[in-house]
């Protein structure tokens, strides 16, 4: 097997403020396999968000370490990891294609080359005609492609998305988180997702981490294998429900 | 998109047209209202014309001024203390604000001093500020910089701090540093703080400057008020306030332009 691009070993993280200690992660291991899409699913404050957070190096673990590509992740930004949110947080005071430049202009690498990938990105997902003007142009589904793209420009090799879907309406989350996964599978990037969907997780990922309640722990591991390519076949299958089920039994049971 | 417009429709913004119109015109007769009943008060002897002046009486002793040449001295200066006033005020407190985001610790040992200072009537220390700045120029400018700093600084800070906590993540998660993120996302994020700060600013350093030239100035607009006052012109008093209204509404519609224009620059 080939060695893992993300892996958590025996993690813990607490939360600390005045009134009180929040235990989030608990004696949290698991791995990620190169170009894989990994969904994390979770009910909601278990403690998805954090386990992202820890891989970005936005926080450090209490305990436990994690390793990306093998190096220890000691709380620092690492340039080959893209973080995406759930909402979307394009500027409205910049043109779009200001947008999705912001983290090589962070990086001060504006070099032509760059630009023009993040160009090529733009015509290529249907976001060229709105490059010079401001992002309040576009729509829902629009603006989270466009965020992938800010994304990507720092070409990452890893993904984090958190909950990227969530704020849209139904038929477009589905569209776009299409969209989106098959952009994620074309750039060969690996994908950690988390959010607390079951079909969402199911439309999109290779693998699937079911997470207890907080503080969370690996509860289920499932590789997903649905016959049909893209969310709506995926959908369609029978397969698919027999998998929801399962998932539905674990999370419920989490619950009591 | 070319649908033709309904014939509703069109009633509609006729309505709104008129009613705007309207609007126009008896804002206009309120003012030219308000003259003719007090020239003709003054004039019917329905008021003592020698106390309260008159229109009239207040124009031509400003154009006896103007053609002495004395009135733009008096213009310019107080003008002169009002820009610097405005620009000097808004900028130290921009920078203040600034250096508190920088370091946030100083913010939290400074907020209440700020907040009791921003409370504080800080006009009435003009009389302090006469004996330690001296009288002239200088001194009205610290009393403008007095009462607009510290509302300059508490207002950005506000915008600052009230910019998504999940946009300075992001920034973060893409490795900028504490400057870009200021350069970058905080300070254009606060482009409205800005705006209502600068609005405010006017007002403020406004009021410095006429309060300033009242306790110290030989030249300005406010002087000339407190000495028409001293040898009873009142024609003097009254010109020199028109003008200030003049001025007032000037200003009043340079930053309203500004704001629009801003604002249009979010919008687009
Ligand atoms: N900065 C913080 N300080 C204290 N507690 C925190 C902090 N951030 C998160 N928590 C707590 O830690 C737990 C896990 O938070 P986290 O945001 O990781 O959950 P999540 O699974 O992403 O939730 P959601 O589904 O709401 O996004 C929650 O109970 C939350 O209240
Ligand atoms: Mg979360």
């Amino acid at each position: 097997m080939a060695a893992p691009v993300v892996s958590f070993d025996k993690v813990y993280l607490r939360y600390h403020s005045a009134a009180e200690e929040t235990l989030a992660l608990e004696n949290l291991s698991f791995r990620v396999n190169p170009g894989e899409f990994l969904v994390i699913l979770g009910p909601s404050g278990c403690g998805k968000s954090t386990i992202l957070s820890l891989i970005a190096g936005l926080i450090s673990t209490s305990e436990g370490i994690i390793r990306i590509n093998g190096t220890e992740q000691a709380g620092t930004v690492r340039p080959e990891i893209g973080y995406m949110f759930q909402h979307d947080h394009l500027f409205p005071w910049a043109s779009l294609r200001e947008n999705l430049l912001l983290g090589l202009k962070v990086r001060g690498d504006l070099s032509p080359h760059k630009q023009s990938r993040v160009n090529d990105m733009l015509s290529q997902y249907g976001l060229l005609e709105f490059a010079d003007r401001s992002p309040r142009a576009l729509s829902g589904g629009m603006r989270q492609r466009a965020a992938l793209i800010r994304t990507l420009a720092t070409e990452p090799d890893i993904l984090l998305l958190d909950e990227p879907f969530s704020a849209l309406d139904y038929q477009t989350r589905i569209l776009v988180s299409e969209d989106i996964a098959s952009i994620i599978k074309q750039e060969g990037k690996t994908a950690i997702m988390v959010t607390h969907d079951i079909s969402e997780a199911l439309s999109l990922a290779d693998r699937i981490l079911v997470l207890s309640p907080r503080p969370a722990r690996v509860s289920l591991e499932l590789p997903v294998d649905i016959p049909g390519k893209g969310v709506i076949l995926r959908r369609a299958s029978p397969k698919f429900s027999e998998y929801f089920n399962l998932i539905w039994k674990e999370l419920d049971s989490g619950e009591h | 998109m070319n649908i033709e417009p309904s014939a509703e429709h069109l009633a509609f913004v006729q309505g709104l047209k008129s009613r705007k119109r309207m609007v126009s015109l008896l804002r206009g007769s309120i003012l030219i209202g308000f003259f003719l009943l007090w020239e003709a008060a003054a004039r019917f002897g329905w008021i003592d014309a020698f106390i309260f002046s008159s229109p009239s009486r207040a124009v031509s002793s400003l154009w006896r001024m103007i053609l002495e040449g004395s009135l733009w001295n008096h213009l310019g200066t107080t003008l002169l203390e009002t820009l610097i006033g405005f620009i000097l005020g808004t900028l130290i407190g921009l920078v203040a604000a600034i250096l508190l985001w920088f370091f946030p610790t100083a913010e939290r040992v400074l907020d209440p001093y700020l907040v009791i200072l921003n409370s504080l009537p800080k006009i009435a220390l003009g009389p302090v500020i006469i004996v330690w700045v001296g009288s002239g120029m200088s001194s009205i400018i610290t009393v403008t910089l007095l009462i607009s700093v510290v509302s300059t600084t508490m207002g950005m800070l506000t915008g600052f701090r009230e910019v998504d906590g999940e946009k300075l993540t992001l920034m973060q998660s893409l490795g900028a540093s504490r400057l870009q993120t200021l350069t970058m996302c905080v300070f254009p994020a606060s482009t409205l703080s800005l705006i209502s700060v600068l609005k405010i600013n006017v007002g403020m350093v406004w009021v410095g400057v006429i309060v300033g030239e009242f306790l110290v100035s030989r030249a300005g607009l406010g002087y000339l008020i407190v000495y028409g006052g001293q040898v009873f012109r009142m024609d003097l008093v009254m010109g020199s306030v028109l003008i200030l209204c003049l001025l007032a509404a000037l200003m009043y519609y340079m930053v309203a332009g500004l704001e629009s224009l801003l604002k249009r620059r979010l919008a687009e």
